[in-house]
């Protein structure tokens, strides 16, 4: 994983990623409830902050390598 | 032994003046790196907004939400929403117009890029006008307001450096070669940040 704000490049997948995280969100209380939405939300979100702290832990060890 | 000294001092001072230079990381480029410190100081400004959101909403609040009547206009957010991220990939067309050497996409993009931000803002002026609460209309009015207004504000910056690359492009500004179009790649990314900021809000104050 990259820094998303390294480049336009990584920071538009990340907006790509960002929207379809919340097309699912915006289906989700469409389609079953606001309540299920609350929950893929948190999922999300939960998915988000494990990868960033894997990617944070993983450039300090290595701080001249990012791409692990 | 003194002279000698004295002159090896002259010969390798006429080479470099001032203070040395800053230590670069292998990282990241120094321009970039400006703009990454600055958009984390943006996302924690936002990190507080949201703060005040869910305090007021959750621990606050004792009814609905919205509070009775008000209603908030989901369906005209969500095309405002289409708008902004469909400017994501205008620009994002620009750069990689740029990068090919397509001078005339890369105008038109970042042209189309300029009007869609400008059609984003202009909608979401007038769903204020429309709403039907003020941001004194309580918690709710001061909190909806002050987070999709941080956000607007940010938009305006974002359109007064995208007016800023529309007149370098059609001045000929920028190149393939990366360090020619920093110009263009820089206010790129800023935007993608306010793009990704406004799916965030989207979300969290229309959506949940």
């Amino acid at each position: 994983m990259r820094n998303p704000f390294r480049s336009e490049g990584d920071a538009f997948r990340l907006v790509v990623l960002v929207f379809v995280s919340g097309a699912l969100i915006v289906a989700s209380a469409v389609l079953i409830s606001r309540t299920v939405a609350l929950v893929v939300a948190g999922l999300l979100l939960a998915v988000g902050l494990v990868r960033t702290g894997i990617w944070v832990r993983r450039s300090i060890a290595s701080p001249d390598d990012e791409n692990h | 032994m003194e002279s000698a000294s004295v002159t090896l001092g002259h010969a390798t001072g006429d080479h470099h003046h001032g203070p040395p230079e800053a230590n670069k990381s292998s990282k990241v480029d120094q321009t970039t790196l400006g703009l990454l410190i600055f958009l984390v100081t943006e996302a924690m400004l936002f990190g507080a907004f949201f703060a005040s959101y869910f305090f007021l909403r959750v621990v606050v609040n004792d009814g609905p939400w919205p509070p009775e009547p008000y209603e908030l206009p989901v369906m005209v957010a969500g095309v405002n929403t289409a708008i902004l991220v469909s400017s994501s990939f205008t620009i994002h067309w620009a750069l990689e117009g740029i990068r090919r050497g397509n001078r005339k996409a890369a105008t038109l993009a970042m042209a189309v890029t300029w009007l869609l931000g400008a059609a984003f803002l202009f909608i979401q002026l007038n769903e204020y006008i429309h709403v039907g609460f003020s941001a004194r209309d309580g918690a709710f009015g001061s909190i909806f307001y002050g987070l999709t207004g941080l956000h607007g504000a940010h938009v305006i910056v974002g359109l007064i450096l995208l007016s800023i690359v529309n007149v370098r492009l059609w001045r000929g500004h920028f190149g393939p070669k990366a360090e020619d179009h920093r110009g263009l790649e820089l206010p790129g990314i800023y935007w993608h940040f306010v793009d990704v900021m406004w799916v965030i809000v989207f979300v969290t104050v229309y959506i949940l």
